[in-house]
């Protein structure tokens, strides 16, 4: 009888654990993130909205955060992610430009760039 | 404390000069407010400025490119003046952005930042004092430190550096302003030029150097009643073309002319209330840019006179 509860017990505990680790982030396996590739479907837009450059970071790592930044002209999330962003500029941005993604998680973070040409 | 009531009275014609919105981050440029201060008086005025933008031009004419439906912001500022000597004045400026936002045209986006903008710490000298011909000339040199945020975000987004709180730059602006009034007359006028110089922000993110900005302004005022003055403004404004990465960029930049009327309303107590509008009449801007529509100012001032306590106890009464 003894031995019975001991087995439930464990198991229950195996269970109640499990469900946990699907619940929650917090014991997500995670490592050092690493940016396998950052593609844009072009690199040179006209300035203006008519005329997107589409970029996506691709990366590894888990629990990955996503964070986009350029110096001038305008970037829109596209999905939940974070991963996929379209940049559009007004004239005054008109020459190149460099898009950096940044992805981070609790292991740390890395940086990629690439460069869109804004043209008349 | 007739000289505090005059003083506070000229010191709420305080004229923000709000450029196109484009690439112009920070605080929107004040004027040197008003010449002197007597010695040990302080002077604390806050005002809210409000801008908005939704008119491109080209050159000098009106464009129907389409890029951004609107910007505007709401401004606050903080701005204190103290009396070193009587013709040394020491000026503080603490701006703060409500709120700024963007509205694009092509995605249904509103785009928004807020926060501490640029501190600004000034002297201002009474060069020269003509009470016979009732004139009055004093230059002010003004630092801008960017002290407020840099790096806001909207979610995963970075915001560029056209809707940050603050410009990212240190700036030097030196002005002079001279002021006349007339003998018999309620009419006075005031007159007020300015040149700003930024520092290249250079940081992993941007490289970049804001045009160098000249203001001249021209105000009538005139005292309508021993409470009210009536003001009308005529501001000049011509912006550089700005630098990124050391090229320039050529639709950046541009001169305008704007008329604002206001008027300004002393209370008991020291107290002063000032409104005003600034409304576009000329625009010539390089290349296509956004352009500002109108601009309102609110603001209320107090006057202290510090250190009075010791000259109240009249002897003669004791």
């Amino acid at each position: 009888m003894k031995a019975t509860t001991f087995v439930f017990a464990i198991i229950g505990l195996i269970f109640f654990n499990s469900c946990e680790k699907e619940g929650t982030n917090s014991n997500l396996q995670t490592e050092m993130p690493a940016i396998d590739s950052l593609i844009t479907n072009t690199t040179q837009i006209t300035y203006g909205g008519d005329d997107p450059a589409i970029l996506r970071c691709f990366a590894k790592g888990g629990d990955l955060n996503y964070i986009w930044e350029v110096d001038l002209g305008d970037l829109f999330s596209l999905n939940d992610e974070g991963s996929e962003v379209q940049f559009t500029a007004s004239p005054c941005c008109i020459g190149d430009k460099m898009i950096t993604c940044t992805v981070s998680n609790d292991k740390g973070k890395v940086s990629e760039s690439i460069a869109i040409t804004i043209t008349l | 404390m007739t000289r505090l009531f005059l003083l506070t009275f000229i010191g709420l014609c305080f004229n923000f000069q709000a450029s196109a919105q484009c690439c112009s981050a920070g605080n929107p440029s004040s004027d040197g407010g008003a010449i002197g201060i007597t010695k040990n008086s302080l002077n604390v005025s806050t005002s809210i400025l409000h801008s908005y933008s939704d008119t491109y031009f080209e050159g000098n004419r009106k464009s129907d490119w389409d890029y951004l439906k609107n910007t505007h912001f709401n401004f606050g500022i903080l701005n204190l003046n103290y009396g070193l000597t009587d013709k040394l004045k020491l000026s503080t400026e603490f701006g703060y952005f409500i709120d700024k936002s963007i509205q694009y045209s092509f995605i249904d986006v509103n785009r928004k930042a807020g926060g501490l903008g640029d501190a600004v710490i000034g002297l201002q000298y009474h060069l020269y004092s003509n009470k016979k011909r009732m004139i009055n000339v004093a230059p002010v040199v003004k630092i801008s430190l960017p002290v407020g945020q840099f790096d806001q975000m909207d979610g995963n987004i970075i915001l560029p550096i056209d809707i940050q709180p603050s410009s990212g730059s240190y700036k030097l602006n030196t002005s002079i302003l001279v002021s006349k009034r007339f003998f018999g007359s309620k009419f006075s006028l005031t007159s007020f030029l300015s040149s700003e110089f930024s520092q290249r922000i250079n940081t992993e993110r941007t490289d970049y150097k804001y045009g160098n900005l000249y203001h001249a302004t021209l105000k009538v005022t005139h005292r309508s009643s021993e409470k009210l003055n009536t003001e009308l403004s005529l501001n000049l404004q011509h912006r550089n073309k700005a630098l990124n990465k050391g090229k320039i960029m050529e639709f950046t930049g541009g001169t305008s002319l704007k008329l604002q009327p206001g008027i300004s309303y002393y209370l008991k107590n020291n107290y002063s209330v000032n409104t005003s509008v600034g409304i576009p009449i000329y625009k010539n801007v390089n290349g296509i840019q956004l352009t500002n529509k109108y601009t309102i100012t609110f603001g209320i001032s107090k006057s202290f006179q510090l250190k009075t306590l010791r000259s109240q106890i009249n002897p003669k009464i004791i």
